[in-house]
């Protein structure tokens, strides 16, 4: 209490004076020996009133120090594809920042996208598109043709162009009117003029197109919510809750002396006994409360729907008058129903309990409880983490789905190559569909060495194959098309996950591997301890984590991601590699593996959308690369995330089949 | 069964919304209400009253704005005072004080408990508790006071209530927060 000069002084004359009146009232003959005047009461009233504005006034500026608390039950924010190139587009024509920096970005995007698109139309080289691009003849509209070239013009003469604001409208109006005419030029079935206007993208709310990594912290003033002990304290701090209740005490006091009103001395009385209660800094004892958590099922499966039930007691804690709890679930989760938050009172003996429901995602969890107790008066706030015991494992389960067709590139343990001019059929399994109750089989290897045959899957290929299951986890793979969407990582590893199984349980050596600064590297073996580590590794392993890569973790990008995998990748490895194709890297990598021998299936979800010009953009991008590589007669499954993967895989197989 | 990973069947997240919670801002509503009413005494005291109450309410349901409904009940006390200042009974005013300052920490609460926990939150009995405690201290403080004011007979030396209020003046400045 006692810090400043000044405040010594005050309390010193404080309990001087209330002394010395004390003592004028215990013996009414000394009123004479001072003679003030009820012009000092009134002055000493204005006085009050005077400080009782001050503290008004330090209420408006003052801050109230609570502790901002996460928002758990929302998902992280994981950008779309396209949402670059809007916000681009946004700094340019609203908040005119970045003008010719974004301006060149959007304009090399469009050319090299123009390039590609009519070099796959066309059939020609790259140069003969670049001129037939600024040549302007492959469309009719106007606008189009001027921004390409009206762009390459300037690009080349060094001329900034798009000073003044008339600018930047033509420029935005000219670079959607060539989106439109790409998607035109580029046969895709998509209607562009549904996409909303230039009005429309000014108004839209700012969308983060960075990657949240750990969403729970960066939302929330505590720094990390990685606690080692049963118990921690964040914070113990006064709120400040009650600043300027001394006001209500100072003006009515003040205003009861200047007019001699009793009734309102009376009211500043009331006032100091709350001025008193705000003071009173009794720190809760939350460190005594018993925290449990029940998990409806401590290890489901990715995806599934668990409810969670925590209870807390107070067991010898006092009375606790102000909790605030929340459940910190993991950034991965998504709370699908009920609240992980309560507010409530125990006393000594007490207890209370609330209930939500989360869908999981793969990995191993262990997460806390954050507590906020405050006393009575809620002047302090005691900040602290609760960890439960209740861990939760969440590891896929491997089933078999459907049968995956598998190409013609087979390993030595066959001993025979199969050729591709065995007859149709050779190849691939039939497709069926997944029966309930269908035993999972294993290969007699045995049996297989002497008869040739299969016991009981409908089993058409000659020979086993060598498989790598290749994934995208790159930080720009963490898209997803739309809020309540999976992002393309997760999709990949569920659809992968199940593909093991199903590729496994066919006989092949099946083997997982990741790109990305973070290396992950499985080779392709077979045995039932192989399965149950893939099965972990799908589940555990830091690469093929639901959460993107925090920006710690990213080195320099200088070594090429797939270094480590090519290094030893064996040459008669399939792939079937798993990516969004937003980027040409992916596309790049795919080309590289298949000239280096490999045979590539790319299974690509599109978490493409096409609301805005940026989606529509990166939308005619990656269907451009998807074109380009089945020219290449690389397999691609355009996986369209409405079907299922069964279907996907059905349709390919026809079209597979035929080609 | 395996996963199928189609997301036709999306998991929807609840929905999380923040602001004052309803439970924390109908007490903040009463108390205010409750001052405004025991100020009706005077015109002037009123008429702040009822204005210092609708920035309340608008603070509270409408816009979500702390710094409107504090600023209301600012102005409902003030309206308390004005009505004092023309003279009226004690109790009337003491309740009537009373009665605002309850408002103010209900407000505050009711924006803090929504900001850290959520509207979709089961507050009320925090938030009970919370209101019974300031209330009850309202109260105990109003009845010490009153009696004291009743046994001395109502009557001080205009020194002893200098000397007496100056230092409470000065004893609040010291400990206020």
């Amino acid at each position: 209490m006692g810090g400043s000069l000044g405040t010594k002084i005050a309390v010193g004359g404080g309990i001087l004076a209330l002394a010395a009146g004390v003592m004028v009232v215990a013996v009414p003959d000394l009123a004479d020996a001072f003679p003030f005047g009820g012009g000092v009461i009134v002055a000493l009233g204005l006085v009050a009133v005077l400080l009782g504005l001050v503290v008004v006034r330090d209420r408006i500026y003052g801050t109230i120090t609570e502790t901002r608390t996460p928002n758990p039950e929302r998902p992280p924010t994981i950008p779309t594809p396209g949402d670059d190139v809007d916000r681009m587009l946004r700094e340019m024509t609203v908040l005119r920042q970045g003008i010719e920096e974004n301006r060149e970005q959007l304009h090399q995007r469009m050319t090299d996208l123009g390039i590609a698109v009519i070099r796959e139309r066309e059939d020609c080289t790259p140069l003969e598109a670049r001129q037939r691009l600024l040549a302007g003849e492959w469309t009719p509209n106007e606008d189009a043709r001027a921004f390409f070239e009206e762009q390459s013009e300037a690009a080349q003469s060094g001329l900034t162009t798009l000073k003044g604001d008339d600018r930047v409208e033509d420029f935005e109006r000219e670079f959607r009117a060539a989106v439109g005419a790409l998607v035109e030029y580029a046969d895709i079935d998509l209607d562009v003029d549904a996409i909303e206007d230039e009005n429309g993208s000014s108004r839209r709310p700012r969308r983060a197109t960075a990657v949240q990594t750990n969403w729970n912290v960066e939302d929330s003033s505590i720094d990390s919510y990685d606690t080692s002990e049963p118990f921690e304290d964040v914070s113990i701090e006064r709120t400040n809750q009650w600043l300027g209740v001394s006001a209500f005490a100072l003006v009515a006091l003040g205003a009861g002396l200047a007019v001699l009103q009793p009734g309102l001395m009376l009211v500043g009385a009331v006032g100091v006994g709350y001025t008193i209660y705000a003071r009173l800094d009794d720190i809760p004892a939350t460190d005594r409360l018993t925290v449990t958590r029940e998990l409806e099922e401590p290890n489901p499966a990715p995806g599934e729907e668990v409810e969670v039930t925590v209870r807390l007691e107070n067991d010898g804690a006092g009375f606790l008058p102000d909790l605030r709890v929340i459940d910190v679930v993991p950034d991965a989760f998504v709370v699908t129903d009920g609240t992980p938050r309560l507010h409530t009172a125990l006393r000594d003996g007490a207890s209370a309990s609330f209930s939500y429901t989360v869908r999981v995602e793969r990995g191993n969890y262990e997460w806390p409880l954050l507590c906020l107790g405050r006393n009575l008066s809620g002047s302090v706030e005691r900040t602290s983490l609760i960890t439960p015991e209740a861990p939760m494992t969440c590891v896929p389960t491997l089933k078999l789905m459907h049968d995956v067709p598998v190409r013609a590139q087979t390993t030595m343990y066959s001993g025979d190559v199969s050729t591709k001019t065995g007859g149709s059929g050779l190849e691939f399994h039939s497709v069926r569909e997944y029966r309930a109750g269908d035993p999972m089989n294993r290969i007699n290897w045995k049996q297989l060495a002497r008869t040739g045959e299969m016991a009981t899957i409908d089993f058409r290929q000659e020979r086993a194959a060598t498989v790598t299951l290749l994934f995208d986890t790159r930080q720009s793979a963490y898209v997803r098309r739309g809020l309540e969407s999976p992002h393309a990582v997760d999709l990949s590893v569920h659809a992968a996950s199940d593909i093991f199984g199903a590729l496994y349980d066919a006989g092949n050596l099946t083997g997982i591997a990741a790109f990305d600064t973070l290396p992950c590297w499985f080779p392709p073996g077979a045995g039932s301890k192989h399965r149950e580590k893939a099965r972990v590794l799908f589940a555990e392993h830091a690469a093929l984590s639901p959460r993107p890569p925090d920006k710690d973790d990213l080195q320099e990008q200088y070594v090429d991601p797939m270094t480590h995998v090519r290094r030893r990748l064996q040459s008669n490895t399939q792939i079937f590699l798993f990516t969004p194709l937003v980027d040409d890297y992916a596309a790049e990598v795919a080309r590289r593996l298949d000239s280096g021998g490999h045979l590539v299936t790319v299974i690509s979800p599109d978490t493409t959308a096409t609301a805005t010009i940026g989606q529509v953009l990166t939308h005619v991008e990656r269907t451009t690369r998807i074109r380009h590589l089945r020219e290449r007669g690389i397999r691609v499954l355009d996986w369209g995330i409405e079907d299922s993967l069964g279907l996907e895989l059905q349709r390919a197989q026809t079209r597979w089949a035929s080609a | 069964m395996s996963v199928d990973v189609s997301p036709s069947d999306p998991a929807e997240s609840v929905p999380v919304s923040h602001g004052p919670t309803r439970i924390g801002g109908a007490i903040a509503l009463v108390a205010g209400l409750v001052a405004v009413l025991l100020s009706a005494v005077s015109l002037l005291g009123l008429l702040m009253g009822v204005f210092g109450l609708i920035g309340l309410a608008a603070g509270l349901f409408v816009l979500g704005s702390r710094r409107l409904a504090s600023l209301g009940v600012g102005i409902i006390f003030a309206g308390v005072i004005a009505t004092g200042v023309m003279g009226t009974d004690e109790v009337t005013l003491v309740l009537g004080g009373l009665a605002a300052i309850v408002a103010f920490d209900a407000t505050q609460n009711a924006f803090s408990v929504g900001h850290q926990l959520s509207l979709e939150t089961e507050t009320w009995r925090g938030e009970a508790v919370h209101a019974a405690g300031t209330v009850a201290v309202g109260v105990i403080t109003a009845v010490f006071v009153f009696a004291i004011y009743l046994l001395s007979g109502g009557e001080f030396a205009p020194v002893a209530l200098l000397f007496l209020l100056g230092g409470t003046v000065f004893l609040i400045w010291a400990i206020r927060a």
